[in-house]
């Protein structure tokens, strides 16, 4: 197994007593040699990028944006690994941070391992993240002592914060790294405070060492897949009954009835008596739709491989324009150049049949991979494709695609943001950057022509 | 192809050369759904490996279960180095295409036809097609002899096709089903007689002068493999592994997890259940698509695609390209959109799945197997509807006030 400990604490500031107690430990243990080959100790540069490097030298994956010298003496697989990030003189609690890169979970076999040890030999009570637990602090006045909002509200700033966590695919500490080596790795903190544990009790917190799906509520208890699961399946599920009902609605037209024929014996036909109209059949063509779906893409690319420049500043907001009306005034010359005979039906029908039936299809299918992802595009996703449509009053249809277009691009205000998310993705290869780009950024411009379309 | 869209072919030919020798390759060679145990190209050169460095019969062990066709083909004519083998597959591709776009033409009795580049389009980028010829997968060329099968029965030329069909059911013992099939189609005609059933035009009893070609050059092959492979021993390891299913590495058909769960006194009787099962489908499909053999050989595949013991990818492949050659059945299928579906969640969750149980270890066989499931759900579901869709075209158009039901 691994013990490590990053330079920089979670905190910000250098994670001072961590290193210092990886290395007496490692003294300590030199002294027994049945340990010396088991148990590899790493003090690594910075807060994630040092751990990556050591890392991928042990592992030697293929491609790698970092210079990383290799490594001399290296020992056999590595089954555990524990973080420490200690920065205070003391501490009251252990926090534990479990979140991998891309929403990768570590065993939970090991928090529970760690919950119960460290509660029973050390003494030290441990907490999800750096959140204290109400319980603990009865005296505590949270809304008029009624203690099953206060309990709500810690759990759910737990599940809020691992969301947000696993939704970005970041890693909550160093420990996120090991995970895609099939490693189950964990982050202790140490919770700074004034007391009343200090060095000692982490000392005695000894480990010894399924399930990799869960959700944990508190430190004791977790939520397993049946109960959360459904909830982004079942918008997967609605964004695919919306879908093949518009396909459904595609495949039919009313038409005006000429030369009905004579009711024949009937003689109180209803439908014949209030309207002369009757649904035929018309073509659905899914070629045109695809050639924008494939458009938009595109698009969703080139936008991809600009941010990932390092000249990119200033012109998203020119490219967001200039592309978007490109896709817009390509789909309209599109839809009034169908001039056949045959009743066909609309592009628009077409397009947001196959619009909502990928995002399902995506949705569902990212939910057993990470969950927090899957169900923060089944939120954005979800409401803004179901409600794509197109209307006859051009005011409207500006003011939609306006917010269409907002939606598509308007997180690249968030500069920092963004530098950082193309730095997780080039350094650690986090997913979140390409992934708004090649996916959710063309969905949404696609549900966008859609609005534009004139009725 | 010569004449008709010759630039637009070389070009997809040109694209699959390209990718066929990106290192795309290293990726997918040892992938389980792209080659199974008895296609799989690493599996092979290690056959050959033993033969021709060390003398050794490669059917003693458990893991080479080619045709001795295939080893003595690789071991003598075929350098087993990096590039020939990217080459030829890439080639079996190019043929297939060739020989589908042929079919298409017997069966609308054209010399050129606008849906010509469709069809080989079709097939060239259809990536249960292409996949497994990157990979390598020995499925390929079997894909490769299905269509020229059907290709020398639709021009009539009963030789080519029995050859064709002999070396078949060497490579892939399940394509036995195909024979009767095969025989109609050799006696009658590719037309499309979908919308005007008729008795089958010929005797049968011409049928047995056929049989026994097909049994000559299939028994002049067994001899030639009994030769090459200095013994008996390749029978149980190639073709005994299709009934008695001895490697249950995972693929994505409908038999490995069932055989691995199974208590092993159940075993015979299931075996036994499942090859019969798939070869009940002949006689009742070829009686009732009796005016249209070429129909039923179609069906036949999709049913060898879904139920056959060892699949790859590029069976289902097979029968989902062959849809193109059957424009008059479009209107009348019932739910294409949600066969599609089907088939794209069914893309998606096969690799992804495989990777959560072999890869990052986080889930296990239960998940690889439930996607191999929706697997054969979407392959099912093609195949009822194309069933309905072919006897339905039968009835014709819909008048008003009336409805098409089934009893």
């Amino acid at each position: 197994m691994v013990i490590s400990a990053s330079w920089k604490s979670l905190t910000g500031g250098p994670n001072l007593r961590g290193v210092s107690t990886v290395l007496s430990l490692a003294a300590f243990l030199k002294q027994y040699s049945h340990w010396s080959k088991d148990i590899i100790f790493v003090i690594s540069d910075n807060y994630l990028d040092g751990m990556h490097a050591w890392l991928s030298a042990y592992h030697n994956p293929l491609d790698f944006n970092q210079d990383v010298e290799p490594l001399s003496i290296s020992s056999g697989v590595i089954w555990t690994a524990l973080n420490i990030d200690y920065p205070g003189h003391s501490f009251s609690h252990l926090g534990i941070f479990r979140e991998g890169l891309n929403g990768r979970l570590p065993n939970q076999d090991l928090i529970n391992s760690f919950g119960v040890i460290s509660q029973h030999t050390g003494g030290v009570p441990i907490l999800l993240y750096d959140h204290y637990e109400p319980s603990e602090f009865p005296g505590r006045e949270g809304i008029r002592k009624f203690y099953p909002v206060i309990e709500y509200g810690y759990r759910a700033r737990n599940i809020l914060r691992h969301f947000a966590f696993q939704a970005r695919g970041q890693a909550s500490g160093p420990h996120g790294l090991f995970h895609q080596y099939r490693i189950d790795a964990i982050t202790l903190f140490a919770v700074p405070s004034n007391g009343p544990h200090g060095f000692h009790a982490l000392g005695r917190c000894r480990l010894h060492a399924s399930f990799f799906f869960y959700i944990m509520a508190t430190p004791s208890s977790f939520l397993k897949i049946g109960s959360y699961l459904p909830s982004a399946v079942l918008v997967a599920a609605a964004l695919m009954f919306g879908g093949l009902g518009e396909w459904v609605n595609a495949g039919w037209v009313e038409v005006e009835d000429e030369g009905s024929p004579p009711d024949k014996g009937n003689a109180v036909d209803i439908t014949s008596l209030t309207s002369k109209k009757k649904w035929v059949r018309q073509r659905r063509d899914p070629l045109d739709a695809l050639v924008v779906v494939v458009a938009s893409h595109l698009i969703g690319l080139t936008l991809f491989v600009i941010i990932s420049k390092t000249w990119f500043d200033g012109f998203i907001i020119p490219f967001a324009c200039g592309t978007t009306l490109v896709l817009t005034s390509f789909t309209l010359g599109k839809s009034s150049g169908s001039a056949s005979t045959e009743p066909t039906a609309p592009l628009y029908l077409i397009l947001k049949v196959i619009n909502m039936c990928l995002a399902s299809t995506l949705i569902s299918v990212t939910s057993v991979l990470n969950f927090s992802l899957a169900a923060l595009l089944a939120i954005t996703l979800g409401v803004p494709l179901s409600l794509a449509s197109p209307s006859r009053s051009l005011p409207v249809r500006v003011t939609k695609y306006v917010i269409y277009a907002t939606l598509a691009f308007g997180w690249l205000v968030l500069d920092e943001e963004v530098k950082q998310a193309v730095w997780e993705w080039q350094v650690l290869g986090v997913w979140f950057t390409p992934l708004v780009c090649l996916i959710y950024v063309p969905f949404i411009l696609q549900a966008g022509v859609v609005s534009c379309t004139t009725l | 192809m010569v004449h008709a869209h010759a630039h637009e072919f070389a070009f997809a030919v040109v694209i699959r050369v390209l990718l066929a020798f990106s290192p795309l390759e290293s990726f997918l060679q040892d992938d389980n759904q792209l080659s199974s145990s008895l296609t799989s190209y690493s599996r092979l050169l290690e056959g050959v490996y033993l033969f021709r460095q060390h003398g050794i019969d490669p059917y003693t062990g458990g893991t080479f279960r080619h045709s001795p066709l295939l080893l003595s083909l690789f071991s003598t004519v075929i350098p087993a180095t990096r590039i020939p083998p990217k080459l030829l597959w890439t080639f079996f591709d190019a043929v297939s295409a060739w020989a589908l776009v042929n079919i298409w033409r017997s069966r609308s009795n054209t010399r050129k036809h606008e849906r010509d580049l469709r069809i080989a389009a079709i097939y060239l980028i259809n990536p249960y097609i292409f996949l497994p010829c990157l990979a390598l997968s020995t499925s390929t060329i079997e894909t490769t002899l299905q269509l020229l099968v059907l290709l020398f029965a639709s021009w009539g030329q009963s030789s080519p096709s029995l050859l064709a069909l002999a070396l078949l059911v060497h490579l892939s013992l399940p394509a036995i089903l195909l024979l009767l099939p095969v025989l109609l189609l050799l006696l009658s005609d590719p037309l499309s007689h979908l919308a005007s059933p008729r008795p089958f035009p010929q005797r049968l009893g011409k049928c047995i002068l056929l049989f026994v070609e097909f049994a000559i050059f299939f028994v002049a092959l067994l001899f030639a493999s009994t030769l090459a492979a200095g013994g008996w021993s390749w029978m149980r390891n190639t073709w005994g592994a299709g009934i008695l299913l001895p490697d249950l590495t995972p693929n994505p058909g409908l038999w490995w997890y069932f055989f691995t769960e199974i208590f092993d006194h159940f075993r015979p009787f299931f075996l036994a259940v499942f090859s019969l099962h798939l070869s009940v489908y002949v006689v009742p499909l070829c009686i009732k698509f009796q005016h249209d053999p070429l129909y039923a050989g179609f069906l036949l595949l999709g049913i060898l695609g879904t139920f056959k013991p060892y699949p790859t990818l590029s069976d289902p492949g097979l029968f989902l390209s062959l849809i193109s050659l059957f424009p008059e059945t479009y209107r009348y299928l019932r739910y294409p959109m949600v066969t599609t579906l089907l088939h794209l969640h069914a893309l998606l969750l096969l690799p992804l799945f495989h990777h959560l149980w072999i890869g990052t270890g986080t889930g296990n066989a239960n998940f690889f197997y439930a996607s191999t499931l929706v697997f054969g759900l979407a392959n099912g579901g093609a195949l009822l509807d194309c069933t309905w869709a072919g006897l339905r075209v039968a009835i014709g158009e819909e008048k008003d006030g009336w409805v098409v039901t089934q009893e």
